[in-house]
């Protein structure tokens, strides 16, 4: 046996992927060849030297930063339900304090500086809690429930002078232009004078779009044949235009997630309501009904039913920041993955 | 791993999943010394690998949901901690460790048998390899992963990571026994 082959079975023997007639062979060649017998000797060296351990304490450091994070959760939902303030956190996240202040910075400015980089670096809660104080507790369920001029989230604003489109700067009842297909909601994208000719009938929606006293009217759906749950409908609305409605999503772990609700919506200005499958949660923390799991992909809170997982669905509590796609709900909302 | 200790694993996983904070513990306990092993290798340095290891697992416990179970648990695991010490490196301007041949202090023989000067010597001796075989050396003897399993997690076929493996174990044993003595 050369010294490339005996080296070769010795490497393969570290991982236990040698047979052992081929071993024998090749411990017989070391007996003979000092250069591979020094590779045999440092291997098993290597094979009897401890992996590195992480030091005592880390792992509870770690347990504990999980607590700080499942806590914060906590905290933000009950301070998004109850609009009061949120609070700071009372101490540094137990990630930091693991590390020690004078083991790791020089001075408070230094280690205030990089405590805030850490957790921007991990997308944790500060910069959602500022935001939440400044903005989403502004945009509180009571004050949402109040007659006052919104802007309507519309990722792109409607092309003519639509009435329609004059939805964005009227006085509404809150919520921003919504209609219900098959359970699910969209949001007015625009409004257009004839519909592509690629479209096809995909169902019907009833809404009595933005008149507040009107009967909701029945109007034909259209969608890309191609898609096998429509991201984006035309609405023929009664006075000829036609309107374009956009899925109302938001992402998790990368996937896209659709708003339901669980009852129709009539006309723009009503908010989608958890399905009634659901009980609604009694408590911030989402219970009885959910618990906390963790963020979606904006870092909004989400929570789902005692034993289920997102992928099957998640909601969403109230108090959403004003870019979130259900900002300004004052129902807890249901997401449902898209096929 | 066995197949008790997948199926064990998997368990726990699906557990996790479903909010049981005992299973999530009992994970992190499983792999944490695997989590800062890489970390250690890859900053050279015990601060930086336990923010790494705490972040890696904050990670984790926030993305779980997103586990789909169709690679295993460590190969996703060790695909995070990969990730997150990337992302230390380039956000917070954290420097991997170099390959450093010079630093390298090979044990002397006699204190080859103490545990502690042995493993520190390992350490040392690992952060002499380029990068890309201190790696793949992490994820087969610090992660448990198959060649298969790694190849998966670091992009490149099983064969280079087989022979990056090879090339780092060999490299070791030379640098481990080269006291002029053997150890």
């Amino acid at each position: 046996m050369d010294c490339e082959r005996a080296l070769e079975i010795l490497l393969e023997a570290a991982d236990g992927l040698a047979a052992p007639e081929a071993v024998a062979e090749a411990e017989a060649h070391c007996e003979t060849c000092a250069e591979c017998a020094r590779v045999r000797a440092g291997l098993k060296l290597l094979a009897s030297a401890p992996a590195p351990k992480a030091p005592a304490g880390l792992v509870d450091a770690v347990l504990e930063a999980v607590r700080d994070e499942r806590q914060r959760a906590v905290e933000h939902a009950a301070a998004a339900v109850t609009t009061a303030t949120p609070p700071e956190p009372a101490s540094m996240p137990a990630r930091w304090r693991w590390q020690g202040w004078e083991r790791r910075f020089a001075g408070f400015a230094a280690a205030a500086a990089i405590v805030v980089v850490g957790l921007v670096a991990v997308g944790l809660a500060i910069p959602r809690v500022a935001s939440v104080s400044q903005q989403a507790i502004v945009k509180s369920a009571d004050e949402y429930g109040a007659e006052k001029t919104v802007e309507p989230p519309l990722a792109t604003q409607p092309q003519t002078e639509s009435s329609y489109g004059d939805v964005r700067a009227s006085t509404i009842a809150s919520a921003p232009p919504y209609v219900t297909l098959e359970g699910m909601v969209f949001v007015l994208d625009g409004v257009e004078r004839s519909s592509p000719s690629s479209l096809a009938t995909a169902g019907a929606v009833v809404s009595a779009l933005d008149d507040p006293d009107s009967d909701p009217a029945t109007m034909t759906v259209l969608a890309e044949p191609v898609e096998p749950s429509p991201t984006a409908i035309w609405v023929a609305a009664p006075d000829g235009r036609i309107l374009r409605f956009r899925l109302v999503t938001r992402s998790y772990a990368g996937d896209a997630f659709a708003l339901e609700s669980g009852t129709p919506i009539a006309r723009f200005g009503e908010w989608p309501t958890l399905p009634a499958r659901f009980a609604p949660p009694t408590a911030p923390d989402g219970s009885p009904t959910f618990r906390y799991f963790g963020s979606d992909d904006g870092g909004v809170r989400i929570y789902v039913p005692a034993g289920a997982r997102p992928l099957d669905g998640f909601a969403v509590a109230p108090g959403t920041s004003p870019d979130d796609p259900a900002a300004g709900n004052p129902n807890w909302t249901w997401w449902v993955r898209l096929d | 791993m066995d197949r008790t200790g997948a199926n064990r694993e998997s368990d726990l996983v699906a557990r996790a999943q479903a909010g049981d904070e005992r299973a999530f513990e009992d994970l992190v306990r499983a792999h944490a010394d695997a989590v800062y092993g890489h970390a250690l290798r890859f900053f050279g340095d015990p601060s930086a690998a336990e923010e790494a290891t705490q972040e890696v697992f904050i990670k984790v416990y926030r993305s779980i949901g997103s586990f789909d179970g169709r690679s295993a648990f460590s190969t996703w695991l060790f695909r995070v901690t990969r990730n997150v010490c990337l992302d230390i490196a380039r956000s917070r301007k954290r420097t991997p460790v170099p390959t450093d041949l010079a630093s390298f202090d090979p044990p002397r023989a006699s204190d080859a048998s103490d545990a502690v000067v042995l493993a520190h010597a390992v350490e040392a001796a690992v952060r002499t390899l380029p990068p890309e075989e201190r790696e793949a050396l992490g994820a087969i003897a610090l992660f448990g992963l198959s060649y298969e399993q790694a190849a998966d997690a670091l992009g490149v076929p099983a064969g280079t990571v087989k022979s990056r493996v090879f090339r780092a174990r060999k490299a070791l044993a030379v640098l481990l026994t080269d006291s002029g003595g053997g150890a």
